[in-house]
């Protein structure tokens, strides 16, 4: 092992000379290739488009969706659909005036790009239909018959025949004010083969729809996950706004800090050049932006800036010992080079482990992240120092610099104490302490969406007020649960599959959480019962297949295949909580562990919920996965470089502990752990890790110059330790003000970034110190003179 | 190859430095009593301006006009098949940029020319002066010790020959944070190499009459020394890196060239020198 | 209580198919493992069984039993203030109840089920089931028809109508066990019949041991089904059923004979208050004081009407779309809006409550005020 690391150590002493000497010797070609690149990758990355897909946000791996994915196209409808709501504010629906805007808007609608047209479903559709039994067997027709013609007798009829259809509740208000439009969609146009633009979907929706029609008389309310993706990329906009505050605020903040206009800008400026390269690379390699992987442009440029302030300072002290511009932009290069090569290929390595999580949308995100860190290597490793050899720190800086190395009181030796034994101890058994509490509180986070509607806005956003109003007067749920229940081809309808889908049914009705369901089995019953005149006594399921087979003579669409070898079962849930979910899953895999055989199968899972309930499980894994993975990466590279495991226990222990208090605050303000909020933490992990390596490394330094832990420390903090407290707070300061984001998702990200660079450096300044003190005191003065006496044998 | 002290090939091109040059390869080879060769090259007229420098040298010395009859890189090359030689002297450029296609023409010389290289800047006489030599004792590798070898043997040859004071000067690696202890350390780090240069100097028998330990990068301790201490002659190695590797990384020695101001002696692989005393 | 770690172990207990108490049935092995067949296959125990379709309802003394979907059966001692399950081994729906006394009680339902309960409805036996019941009118018209054959003065037509039910008989056992029965009615515990679709008749002597088939005995050529069997006051015996079928026995259902009817379409009830009442699809309702004169009575709703119940001097009317009326032949008002659109299949008084079982399960509503309305 020893000879390992070694060996690695000296490839990295030779790299380093190799790569000083090309970048110091050629400065102007490198400066010109970095500006040629930038340009290059710039252009890309202006090109870059929003790219948001149903199938991306779901686990393509699962046995649920890979079903789900199987039998897509024989589930039109039941995957992803928008239901556009038009309400009369005064008064029902029947009048001549709504009517004739309802027909208007489902034309709108029937028009719009990525529509599955033949699955349409409104009132004006022909395919939503109304029956009733007679003396003379069933009649029925179209809602809105051909002869439909607006007038008070024709109205009437209407309202006779929404009654007969069953529609109340589904397609009409329960209270008749309103009426829904169904909208499936195309995850891909089956002409043309693109992917749906949900941008211009929900564009489309509220220019074609919303604004034409909405009026005194008529308000529209739209709801569904496309909806919900549209406004997030519409939120973009105000997205970027707060990016832009938060980069003001630490232009300012480090300006005041540092008293160096070059000081500022070119680290700040190479930051921006990261984050510019990094979406020029996204873009080259094919990717687009997700919404919901917003944050990360975000997390490259703070990386980015916790790197240049350590460079920058690192040049202001060289500075400061009397080396010119060259000079001391090369030596920080060199003193710099390990910890931040490590500490980025730390986060780099760390975050490309977040591709065994099988959703794409945080594969995505692990690719986008990793390209990011790799970038700020070269962005803030090397061409910072490269620009600062040409511009230098200027006279303030290092005047500055030199005050501080002069004066021997400082108000960080107020901080020492955490460096005795019985500072660290108290530090460290408060750190335990919050630890417990916080896996104390951190059993309450939850999985999934807590609230109904989309967390990802603010309750009171345009989306989540129409989602309200669709819960408030329908009775169909948005929360859609499909078991599919499969069969050899003309099996479906037999018997033997309708006797057990029935009995299915009943057994799940009774499970908590389950408000109704739908299935082929309840057309045959209720068309039985129909084709005896409606007689309440006939609603079974016909032991003679004949019966049953009339009985399914007219099947609405989406309960059946074309060769009736599927058979889906919908469940209308009360939520979508996990708890709700899992007892779903449960009683369903229960029920199939029993019944499957070759003749028939029951599989989960369709429907919103159902995939919802596949997702769930995965990120319920993927949660521990995760952060075992980029945890293990980090520490395994933290001991290749530094050679001692107390050294990794130092710097991995603050950091699990920001995490661990993490998840509590999530639990605490009801974040639920989804797709979006799954990386959150693991990428707070990359954040952390640069602060405890690099005040690790410098307290090393001064450990080995003789100096006792304390004097160390203070040293340390003088140096190190004044930049990780300010970019640790300037980065707060800059991520809080998002809680005023109009995107809530943005605003819950706002809050645990801000704790996050606040634990994190806390527990780097704080906790490390105080760990080294713990773990060394036995043994501190003997590896000093142990590491000296090695080196001289 | 060891070169017996054969001619001292002398460039010269009428332009900056010709004279120093000129001069003090005729007071080299008046000490190691050796034939001068002069080779005319440029765009000058030939021997412009040098006639009465000329007429100083003629004497009781050897000196040859030689013509070029082709580039100036080919006729040195034929000059070395013909009867090489174990000396070039030229006078240095005073400015060699970074900004050209194609290197200078005193890296070139440094790159190219199998035999020491002395580029000229002084006119002073070397005796009562310091001789540095410039070593990397810390570097590992056995062409980089052999490079030191030969630097620190002309380097002493050189002082005994005109009578000045040998030094050494050693530029250590700045320190790396997190890297080994021995890396890490500014003292740790000149303390190993004022060990290993005082091993290397006993091994070799030399006794300089300093050393001079300083925190790098190489070019500006160096000649940040050579010059503090006013040296006569600046004795140094190169890796002669050519081509595209050359263009890349460059040389520590061309670097050291514009930032010094003392004459500067270039050895390179393959130079050593024997002990002729 | 979250989804966390500790409750990753509930689920894996759940997955292992040990019940917790959110999940119903699954401690009583209520699934067989191989076949699946609702004949053979008790019903399920659900917390939800009152919100199933419940299709009759009867008293067992102080006790309420109410019978529908999936076999459920559901009983309340306490005036339907709460209700338990009854033990059926069948997962038929249900159609039709009868209690003669707190203890004897029969229910009937699909694929010719016959359950007999002799504790008041808590546990219940299967009696006849459909494959049964297709052997014995196989068997008995068999022998019928043997006995026939032998007889010298039979009557070729009686022959051959003989030989058409024993065709009918074999076909439908060819068919398979799938004849619904649509309701009981038992003198005592000992004699009773149940009927059903496509004309079924069948009468048991001996409590429900052994049956007979009726059916081919009926006035009924185009096999009909009958809905609907009323004991009078004065000891005959009504059947009403689809198209307009109406039979009357006056011999306790020994012969059978058909009634002039008001109406072709089908029968769903009658009922006996101050007078008979038959009633049926579309809201067609009729009056008899002899069971062969009616007269038809205005309704203001034409929704089917299923069932209905004599309450003291009030007649209670249930139908399609939640209909609740009360009245007698001089008019009938609604009790009260229907609240939802649900159906009513029949009611049952309980004290000063009512309780009527429909589509949407279980209501408990106030009695209506004495008198006419």
């Amino acid at each position: 092992m020893k000879r390992l690391t070694l060996s690695i150590l000296g490839l990295v002493k030779g790299s380093e000379q190799l790569i000083e000497r090309l970048m110091f010797h050629r400065r102007r070609t490198l400066l010109a290739l970095f500006a040629l690149i930038t340009l290059l990758l710039g252009w890309q990355a202006s090109q870059i488009r929003p790219d948001a897909s149903f199938v991306k946000m779901i686990p393509t791996e699962h046995p649920y969706v890979e079903n789900y994915l199987n039998y897509r196209d024989d589930l039109a409808g039941l995957g992803n659909s928008v239901r556009v709501v038009v309400a009369a504010t005064d008064g029902d629906i029947f009048t001549a005036s709504f009517q004739e805007t309802l027909r208007k808007v489902t034309d709108e609608l029937f028009f719009l790009p990525g529509v599955d047209r033949s699955a349409l479903a409104s009132i004006w559709t022909p395919n939503v239909r109304w029956t009733e039994v007679t003396e003379e067997g069933f009649v029925g027709g179209p809602v809105i018959p051909d002869d439909y013609d607006g007038s008070p007798a024709a109205l009437e009829n209407l309202r006779t025949n929404i009654l007969r259809s069953g529609q109340v509740g589904r397609l009409v208000a329960n209270d008749f004010g309103s009426a829904i439009v169904q909208v499936p969609l195309f995850d891909r146009d089956p002409e043309s083969g693109a992917a749906l633009d949900y941008q211009q979907l929900s564009h489309l929706l509220e220019t074609l729809v919303r604004q034409p029609y909405e009026s005194d008389a008529v308000r529209i309310h739209i709801t569904g996950f496309a909806k919900v993706v549209g406004d997030l990329i519409d939120g973009a906009r105000d997205v970027a706004l707060f990016f832009a505050v938060a980069f003001g605020v630490t232009l300012v903040l480090l300006y005041l800090y540092s008293g160096s206009l070059s000081g500022t800008l070119i680290p700040l400026g190479c930051s921006l050049v990261a984050v510019v390269w990094q979406l020029g690379l996204l873009r080259l390699l094919g990717y687009g932006l997700d919404p919901y992987s917003m944050l990360v442009p975000f997390l490259v440029f703070a990386i980015a800036v916790s790197h240049g302030v350590q460079v920058v300072n690192t040049v202001a002290q060289e500075a400061a010992q009397g080396a010119d511009n060259v000079l001391a932009a090369r030596r920080a290069f060199r003193a710099l080079y390990i910890p931040g090569l490590t500490a980025l290929l730390s986060d780099g390595l760390g975050f490309v482990t977040l591709m065994v999580i099988q959703i794409q949308v945080i594969q995505d995100l692990a690719i986008a992240a990793s390209i990011g860190v790799a970038v700020i290597i070269l962005t803030n490793l090397l061409l910072l120092p490269l620009l600062m050899s040409w511009c230098g720190v200027g006279a303030r800086a290092i005047a500055r610099a030199k005050r501080a190395t002069a004066s021997t009181r400082s108000a960080w030796a107020l901080l020492t104490v955490f460096a005795r034994p019985r500072g660290a101890t108290v530090a460290l058994l408060v750190a335990a302490g919050m630890a417990l509490a916080g896996l104390q509180l951190s059993t309450g986070l939850k999985i999934g969406d807590l609230d109904s509607g989309a967390p990802e806005l603010r309750k009171d956003s345009r989306y989540n007020l129409d989602n309200a109003f669709v819960t408030e007067n329908y009775s169909t749920s948005s929360d859609v649960f499909v078991v599919m229940v499969t069969t050899a081809p003309e099996q479906c309808s037999s018997f033997a599959t309708l006797e057990r889908v029935d009995r299915l049914q009943h057994y799940l009705t009774n499970v908590p959480g389950v408000q109704s369901s739908l299935s082929l089995a309840d057309v045959s019953e209720r068309v039985t019962a129909g084709l005896n005149e409606g007689s309440l006594k006939w609603r079974s399921v016909s032991r003679n297949q004949f019966v049953i087979n009339a009985s399914l003579a007219y099947v609405p669409g989406g309960l059946m295949n074309t060769d009736c070898s599927l058979l889906p079962l919908i469940m209308f849930l009360d939520d979508h909580k996990a708890e709700t979910l899992s007892r779903v899953t449960a009683s369903v895999k229960a029920f199939a562990a029993r019944h499957d055989s070759d003749a028939i199968q029951f599989r989960l899972a369709a429907g919103n919920s159902g995939i919802e309930a596949a997702t769930n499980e995965v990120i319920g894994t993927a949660q521990y996965k995760m952060l075992l993975m980029v945890y293990g990466v980090v520490s395994l590279l933290c001991l290749l470089t530094f050679r001692s495991l107390r050294t990794v226990i130092c710097i991995i222990l603050p950091l699990a502990l920001t995490s661990l208090l993490c998840q509590a605050l999530m639990a605490t303000l009801g974040i639920g752990v989804k797709v979006a909020t799954l990386p959150v933490i693991a990428l707070g992990v990359g954040i952390g890790v640069d602060y405890g390596i690099y005040i690790y490394t410098k307290l090393n330094s001064f450990l080995l110059q003789g100096q006792s832990l304390p004097d160390a420390y203070l040293a340390t903090l003088r140096t190190t330790g004044k930049s990780v407290a300010f970019t640790g707070l300037t980065l707060a300061i800059g991520v809080v003000l998002w809680v005023f984001s109009p995107i809530k998702f943005q605003a819950d990200m706002g809050i645990l970034l801000t704790f996050m660079f606040l634990w994190n450096m806390l527990g780097a300044l704080i906790l490390l110190p105080a760990l080294t003190c713990v773990l060394y005191r036995h043994s501190g003065a003997r590896v000093r003179q142990k590491e000296t006496s090695d080196l001289l044998s | 190859m060891p070169l017996a002290p054969n001619r001292i090939l002398v460039l010269l091109d009428g332009g900056s430095h010709c004279r120093e040059a000129l001069h003090r390869a005729g007071l080299i080879a008046g000490v190691i009593d050796v034939p001068l060769d002069l080779l005319w090259f440029g765009t000058r007229p030939a021997w412009e301006g040098m006639d009465d420098a000329l007429a100083q040298l003629h004497g009781d010395r050897t000196v040859h006009l030689l013509d070029p009859t082709a580039s100036l890189f080919e006729t040195l090359r034929n000059e070395w098949a013909r009867e090489p030689y174990s000396l070039l002297v030229k006078g240095c450029d005073p400015h060699h940029g970074e900004a050209t296609l194609t290197a200078p023409l005193d890296w070139r010389l440094l790159r190219e020319v199998p035999a020491p290289v002395l580029l000229v800047k002084r006119i002073e006489p070397w005796a009562g002066g310091c001789v540095l030599a410039a070593i990397n004792p810390l570097h590992d590798g056995p062409q980089q010790a052999a490079l030191d070898e030969s630097v620190l043997r002309a380097a002493d040859l050189v002082a005994t020959l005109v009578g000045a004071q040998l030094h050494t000067v050693v530029a250590t690696a700045p320190p790396m944070l997190g890297a080994k202890a021995e890396d890490q350390l500014a003292s740790l780090i000149a303390a190993r190499a004022r060990d290993a240069t005082q091993t290397l100097c006993q091994r070799l028998a030399l006794s300089p009459q300093q050393h001079h330990i300083g925190e790098g990068p190489a070019e500006f301790w160096i000649s940040q020394i050579s010059n503090d201490l006013n040296a006569a002659l600046l004795v140094i190695s190169t890796s002669a890196r050519r081509g595209v590797r050359g263009a890349l990384f460059g040389n520590t020695a061309e670097d050291i060239l514009d930032r010094t101001a003392t004459d500067v002696l270039v050895m390179r692989a393959g130079s050593v020198m024997t002990d002729q005393t | 209580m979250g989804f966390n770690v500790q409750g990753r172990f509930r689920r894996l207990f759940m997955l292992l198919g040990i019940s917790t108490l959110s999940l119903p049935g699954l401690a009583a092995d209520s699934f067989a493992t191989e076949g699946f067949d609702r004949l053979q296959v008790p019903t399920l125990v659900s917390q939800r069984a009152t919100q199933s379709l419940l299709l009759d309802i009867d008293t067992a003394g102080e006790r309420l039993v109410a019978v529908g979907e999936q076999g459920v059966v559901l009983l309340s001692d306490d005036q339907g203030e709460r209700w338990r399950q009854g033990a059926v081994p069948v997962s038929v729906l249900l159609t039709a109840v009868h209690f003669v006394d707190a203890q004897q009680g029969w229910a009937v339902g699909h694929d010719g089920t016959v359950l007999h309960s002799a504790d008041g409805g808590a546990s219940w036996s299967l009696q006849l089931d459909g494959n049964e019941l297709n052997t014995l009118r196989v068997k008995q018209l068999e022998a019928e028809l043997e006995a026939l054959r032998l007889d010298a003065e039979a009557a070729p037509m009686v022959l051959e109508a003989l030989e058409y039910a024993l065709e009918d008989a074999r076909f439908t056992q060819e068919e398979g066990p799938h004849m619904p029965l649509l309701d009981v009615w038992f003198a005592d515990s000992q004699h009773g019949f149940v009927l059903g679709a496509y004309g079924q008749l069948l009468r048991t002597l001996d409590g429900g041991r052994s049956w007979q088939t009726l059916g081919h005995q009926l006035p009924n050529p185009d096999r009909f089904h009958l809905n609907s069997l009323l004991a009078t006051r004065s000891g005959d015996l009504y059947i009403a059923g689809e198209a307009g079928l109406l039979l009357r026995s006056r011999d306790a259902g020994r012969t059978w004979a058909a009634l002039e009817s008001p109406y072709d379409g089908s029968f769903f009830a009658m009922a006996e208050l101050d007078g008979l009442y038959l009633m049926g699809l579309r809201g067609n309702l009729f009056h008899s004081p002899d069971g062969e004169h009616w007269q038809a009575l205005e309704l203001d709703s034409s929704a089917t009407l299923n069932n209905a119940l004599a309450v003291g001097k009030t007649l209670l009317l249930l139908g399609q779309g939640g209909l609740l009326q009360a009245g007698n032949r001089a008019g009938f008002a609604p009790l009260q809006q229907p609240r939802s659109r649900q159906s009513l299949s029949a009611a049952a008084v309980a004290g000063a409550r009512l309780i009527v079982v429909g589509e949407g399960g279980i209501q408990r509503k106030d009695m209506p005020q004495e008198g006419a309305q």
